[in-house]
């Protein structure tokens, strides 16, 4: 598995990208919640850089099979397979999953994930200014999911 | 068909060739000994067929020469 | 080590050889003389000899015409050897029909005695008898004439053959083969491996050091000014501090912001840290993530996902014979097993989503500690702001309380702040190893350190194997030059020795006469002295001259070799002959001569006495027949018409 994250994206989190307090996987894992929670998955294009990891790191790999299955959830959603068909949903995790692998997903799966990462990005940075300290990214990041009910504005 | 060793002729450098080799020796006298040495040997093994090229490359790399090349 | 000829045998070959064999017996005379009167196959005989030393190429032309009759198609000469006491036989196939021929030798050693096809000589050997050494003692009367011919070069050659002199300008080809060789390695890496490419690259090398050193230069003094405003800074700060606690109702105000911020400041650090970690638990970032994973879990447990059924179940089914509920499983069925086999999930996989639905159900978190921590972080950096106006408010209340001082200062931080800013971004397009920031930053070797060291190894790089290259193509002319030197200082002197040793000889030929050889050159130069002028030497005494040079050669010669000789005195005058006759029986440890009736007086009957002599005399006896008598009496007797047929 190689994590891609754009250039853009370097630039933005650039600001508050500290190891080990703010890692880019952190910043790659942001984007990534963000799309998988709007189903929506970027172009190839928009991986126009090099791969920073392979692999989770230490503080990630007991969430594993959670994102995975984050992944099959928003599969399923974003290609409007229905709950009761049991069928495409089991074809969608034969094609998805590979056992052996450290994210459960075999390539098309991890591909999967940088798109992913890839629409989040752009979401995000729709809502949020480049931030320069972390403190100021988790305020502004909850406040992303939260841009409904603004229960942490003032 | 392998040297006789009574036979002076056939193998070691005749008399005349060892001499030339170490006339046109002498006179190179930027040339480590260890140069001439082997060039000596690398003759002999020539008239007998007796090198491969690894053997010749050796020797070359040895050789000095004087081109502001060497550090 | 020695070379004997034993004999030899003719098949079908013009001049009525179309059997006839020539044995000298296992262990020859030191002399043979052959009387073959002319058209009886002289010629072509010693042609065959030296093709059979040699393994020269004989032209069609020159196999057609040694065809006996129209009635054959094949011939054969082959001669016997005696190699160092070993037989070899070694035979001339001719074909007449195409004009082609082959060699094929048997060695006593190797296959059993049998025949191989190809020239087989001990390798030593072979090396010596190239086609035109050959000639020396197979002995060309025309190469008399062109040992003394000026621009034939044959003499040289002959010295540079027999002492190998010849191996020494192989070897230099060698050389030369080795730098082409090392230039075409060198070319994967460089194309530039010529005395220009080493300048180019040392000069491009040279180049990038230097740019190195001034972007090292050029980081130093940023840093250095960094260092120097943030001293500054820091010192402004100080500075302020002091202007604002002499007034002490502002210090006052100042301690109590001061230990305000330091909460603040530990509060954020703390969130900080939880949020973190909080973060990084996609199940804690929001409800919906809960919901959606709890959702996918109950989904799969509904649907009774992952199957308990594998694909390798239905696999391992559709190899059977018949199915489990007895029906027989035909190929068509088989195909379709396996075809929707790969729509169940793997065995490995069901474990690992099963493994997942648990997580997935269990992920009882909820998005409650992040909005905690949000919030406490927002309300922490409000009153951060909040602290930071109230400082500020201070200063401001100074200035304006006319404090032009303080004005000045707040100035000055704010541009330090600008300017630290841009030393900043100076200093990370310098030295960052993102390769990704480089490209944004337009970075690149004359502006960027870590590429800059990159450029520097590259020319390294180019430069050593160019210089490389070029030091072994310059060692390469000097081991040639210093082989050359060795090949042309040795065979000067060779040819004075011979030169001394052919005038000794021809002091005991013709003594008469001061006939002398003054230089070795490319042929044998007479010296101008006494009869010997250029021009003024007859036939017979250019024989002498030939014959002293090549015994003076040939007893140098690694191998004995038979000397094989055609009318050695048709030419010479009967007292020149006499004297040859007289000298030549010792200068060879084994002599064939052919020889014709005319040459019996004064050469052959020097041979009349000696012992160890054979004499073998050869005719026509008609154009289909020629037939051999062995012995002197029949020899000396002998009497035919010249080219009778």
């Amino acid at each position: 598995m190689s994590f891609v994250i754009s250039q853009t994206g370097r630039t933005f989190f650039r600001g508050i990208i500290a190891p080990p307090k703010f890692l880019m996987f952190d910043a790659y894992y942001c984007c990534l919640m963000a799309g998988l929670d709007a189903r929506k998955i970027g172009s190839t294009e928009d991986l126009d850089s090099d791969p920073f990891l392979n692999g989770y790191p230490d503080d990630f790999k007991g969430q594993a099979d959670i994102i995975a299955g984050l992944l099959i959830d928003a599969e399923l959603d974003r290609k409007d397979i229905q709950a009761e068909d049991r069928a495409s949903i089991e074809r969608e995790m034969t094609r998805l999953i590979d056992p052996t692998s450290a994210t459960r997903l075999n390539n098309d799966g991890d591909k999967l994930l940088n798109l992913y990462a890839a629409a989040g990005l752009a979401l995000i940075q729709d809502k949020i200014m480049p931030p320069s300290t972390i403190e100021e990214f988790l305020v502004a990041y909850h406040r992303f999911w939260h841009v409904d009910a603004e229960p942490t504005e003032a | 068909m392998k040297a006789e060793k009574g036979d002076p002729r056939v193998g070691a450098l005749h008399s005349d060739l060892d001499t030339a080799v170490a006339e046109a020796l002498s006179a190179a006298i930027d040339q480590s000994t260890e140069f001439k040495r082997r060039l000596r040997k690398l003759i002999e093994n020539a008239t007998t067929s007796n090198l491969g090229d690894d053997d010749v490359r050796e020797v070359i790399e040895l050789a000095t020469i004087d081109d502001g090349l060497e550090e | 080590m020695e070379i004997r000829v034993l004999g030899w045998r003719y098949e079908n070959l013009r001049g009525g050889l179309r059997d006839v064999s020539i044995d000298l017996e296992s262990a020859p005379g030191r002399w043979t003389l052959i009387q073959m009167p002319n058209g009886t196959g002289k010629t072509t005989t010693m042609s065959l000899f030296r093709a059979a030393f040699s393994g020269e190429h004989l032209t069609p032309d020159f196999v057609r015409d040694l065809r006996a009759a129209d009635d054959v198609d094949n011939g054969l000469f082959e001669v016997r050897l005696s190699i160092d006491g070993k037989p070899f036989r070694i035979q001339v196939r001719l074909n007449f029909k195409d004009g082609t021929h082959q060699y094929w030798t048997a060695r006593s050693e190797v296959r059993s005695g049998g025949l191989e096809e190809g020239l087989s000589l001990p390798v030593d050997l072979k090396r010596l008898l190239t086609s035109d050494f050959t000639r020396l003692f197979v002995f060309d009367g025309e190469l008399a004439k062109e040992i003394r011919a000026v621009g034939k070069d044959r003499a040289a050659m002959a010295i540079r053959t027999l002492y190998r002199l010849d191996r020494l300008e192989h070897l230099n080809v060698q050389i030369g083969r080795l730098v082409e060789e090392q230039q075409q390695r060198a070319a994967a890496v460089s194309t530039a491996t010529e005395r220009k490419g080493v300048t180019r690259w040392k000069r491009a090398y040279d180049a990038a050091v230097a740019r190195k050193t001034a972007l090292a230069a050029e980081q130093r003094e940023l840093q250095k000014r960094r260092k120097e405003m943030e001293a500054r800074r820091t010192k402004l700060a100080a500075e302020i501090n002091e202007r604002i606690e002499q007034d002490d109702a502002l210090k006052l105000r100042k301690s109590q912001l001061d230990s305000e911020r330091e909460t603040i400041d530990r509060a954020i650090f703390e969130a900080t840290t939880q949020g973190m970690g909080v973060l990084r638990l996609p199940a804690k970032i929001h409800p919906n993530v809960v919901e959606r994973l709890r959702a996918l879990g109950n989904k799969l447990t509904r649907l009774k996902l992952p199957k308990t059924i594998s694909a390798e179940f239905f696999k391992e089914l559709a190899e059977q014979p018949e199915c489990i509920c007895g029906r027989e499983i035909t190929p068509k069925d088989k195909a379709a097993i396996l075809s929707r086999a790969d729509s169940y999930l793997a065995e490995d996989q069901i474990l690992v989503i099963n493994k997942m639905k648990l997580a997935l159900r269990e992920s009882s978190a909820d998005g409650a500690e992040y909005t905690r921590i949000a919030t406490t972080l927002n309300g922490a950096l409000r009153d951060l702001r909040r602290n930071k106006m109230a400082h500020d408010q201070l200063e401001l209340e100074r200035v304006e309380a006319g404090d032009t001082e303080l004005e000045r200062l707040r100035a000055e931080v704010s541009q330090l702040g600008r300017d630290l800013e841009t030393s900043e971004t100076k200093l990370e397009k310098l030295t960052t190893r993102d390769v990704i920031r480089q490209r944004l930053l337009d970075a690149n070797d004359q502006n960027n350190i870590p590429l800059c060291d990159a450029e520097v190894r590259r020319c390294q790089e180019k430069l050593a194997t160019a210089t490389d290259t070029l030091r072994f193509v310059l060692q390469s002319e000097r081991v040639k030059e210093l082989v050359s030197t060795v090949a042309a200082l040795a065979l000067e002197r060779l040819r004075e020795r011979v030169r001394i040793a052919t005038n000794a000889k021809l002091v005991q030929f013709v003594p008469s006469e001061s006939l002398q050889v003054a230089r070795i050159g490319g042929s044998l130069e007479l010296g101008s002295s006494g009869l010997a002028t250029k021009g003024g030497v007859s036939e017979g005494q250019s024989l002498a001259v030939a014959y002293a040079f090549l015994t003076s050669l040939l007893t140098e010669a690694p191998y004995k070799l038979p000397f094989i000789v055609d009318s050695p005195a048709v030419s010479l005058d009967t007292a020149v002959r006499r004297e040859v006759g007289d000298l030549i029986p010792d200068l060879f440890d084994q002599m064939i001569m052919f020889v014709i009736s005319s040459e019996r007086e004064g050469f052959a009957d020097a041979f009349y006495g000696r012992t160890g002599v054979r004499f073998i005399t050869l005719w026509r006896a008609d154009s289909e027949r020629t037939e051999v008598r062995d012995g002197l009496p029949f020899f000396r007797s002998f009497h035919q018409v010249e080219a009778a047929a």
